[in-house]
């Protein structure tokens, strides 16, 4: 059965590349431009994996994956973070907290191959 | 270096929000805390867009601000429209070890944010403040019936760290919680573990916890 992934991210281009890279590796995509969108595509949706960015007008990824590892429905699918930013890994740093961290972090610019293969590793 | 810094602050002007933050971030990232670059960052602190705001905090908080700037610009910024800023300028407080108690009454402020998140993390900070955030117990011990069970959770571990054996209200409240079934199993037993904890430690003359981490 195809692997779904879900990609969450406000800029079209970048959206636009992943969802055509994973395409053409045979994945299943819907793609989002920010987390309020993201969480609905979402629920109609249910993907196997979510390539999330950070910096996105209304709800951030900060506030998408907290609230994702909120719902009992969806707070096992892995989340893959593709960010520009490294600071970001703040937000997830302190092991105090009861909210799991992101599967994997990913730096903009990013090799295609290195997502690919960080994909494969959750979903098989 | 000056000419590299000259142009950013520069672009800390430009009309794209996404130049501002690049601009923001790369003051952050060379690391040279020079006065034109820190006064133009903190002017930053008050951009239209949340995440050009975020990004002068970042960068602020890399470049280490003192006691005066976190209480000029930092504490207002707990009061952001937009959560993530919030949440950070909490980390940025923290980032001051035992000297973020100044920050104490703001951070109990805090407790009572919108997001449950930022009052997940306000209360972490005011357990790694320690003992000198005596102040903030009734606070924590209204969260114990927050909606949020992380926020529960966190207020106990910062009531553990702030109270000794002689605060017999909160000892009181703890040991009720024990009982109340309402109260999800994770909530409880981490209620027995701070009541060891509180039970065990004299805090009398402590006045930062030992494990403290940095952010």
């Amino acid at each position: 059965m195809t692997k779904k992934i879900l990609i969450i991210d406000d800029e079209e281009d970048v959206r636009t590349y992943l969802n055509s890279l994973l395409t053409n590796s045979g994945y299943h995509t819907k793609v989002a431009d920010d987390g309020e969108d993201g969480f609905r595509k979402l629920t109609e949706f249910f993907p196997d994996l979510i390539i999330l960015d950070i910096i996105m007008p209304n709800q951030s990824g900060v506030g998408f994956y907290r609230k994702l590892k909120k719902s009992e429905v969806h707070k096992d699918i892995p989340v893959i973070i593709l960010s520009a930013v490294t600071q970001y890994k703040d937000f997830f740093a302190h092991d105090h907290q009861s909210v799991p961290r992101p599967q994997e972090f990913l730096e903009k610019p990013f090799s295609p191959q290195e997502l690919l293969n960080k994909i494969a590793t959750y979903i098989k | 270096m000056q000419k590299a810094i000259v142009q950013l602050v520069g672009d800390l002007e430009a009309k794209d929000p996404h130049i501002r933050f690049a601009a923001a971030r790369t003051l952050g990232e060379l690391g040279e805390n020079n006065a034109l670059a820190y006064n133009a960052l903190i002017k930053t602190l008050k951009d239209t867009v949340w995440f050009v705001r975020l990004a002068a905090l970042q960068s602020l908080k890399e470049l280490k601000l003192d006691i005066p700037a976190i209480l000029r610009y930092i504490v207002p910024m707990l009061q952001d429209t937009h959560e993530d800023v919030r949440e950070y300028a909490v980390l940025t407080i923290n980032d001051q070890g035992p000297e973020a108690a100044v920050a104490v009454p703001f951070l109990i402020e805090a407790l009572s944010d919108s997001v449950w998140y930022v009052r997940e993390r306000v209360a972490w900070v005011l357990g790694q403040i320690g003992t000198s955030a005596r102040e903030a117990r009734s606070s924590l011990m209204r969260c114990l019936t927050d909606n949020e069970v992380e926020v529960r959770l966190a207020s106990l571990e910062a009531l553990g760290s702030i109270c000794c054996k002689h605060d017999t209200e909160v000892l009181t409240t703890l040991n009720a919680i024990v009982n109340n079934d309402d109260q999800p199993s994770p909530v409880k037993e981490k209620v027995k573990t701070v009541l060891m904890r509180i039970k065990k430690a004299d805090k009398s003359q402590t006045h930062f916890p030992s494990s403290r981490s940095k952010s």
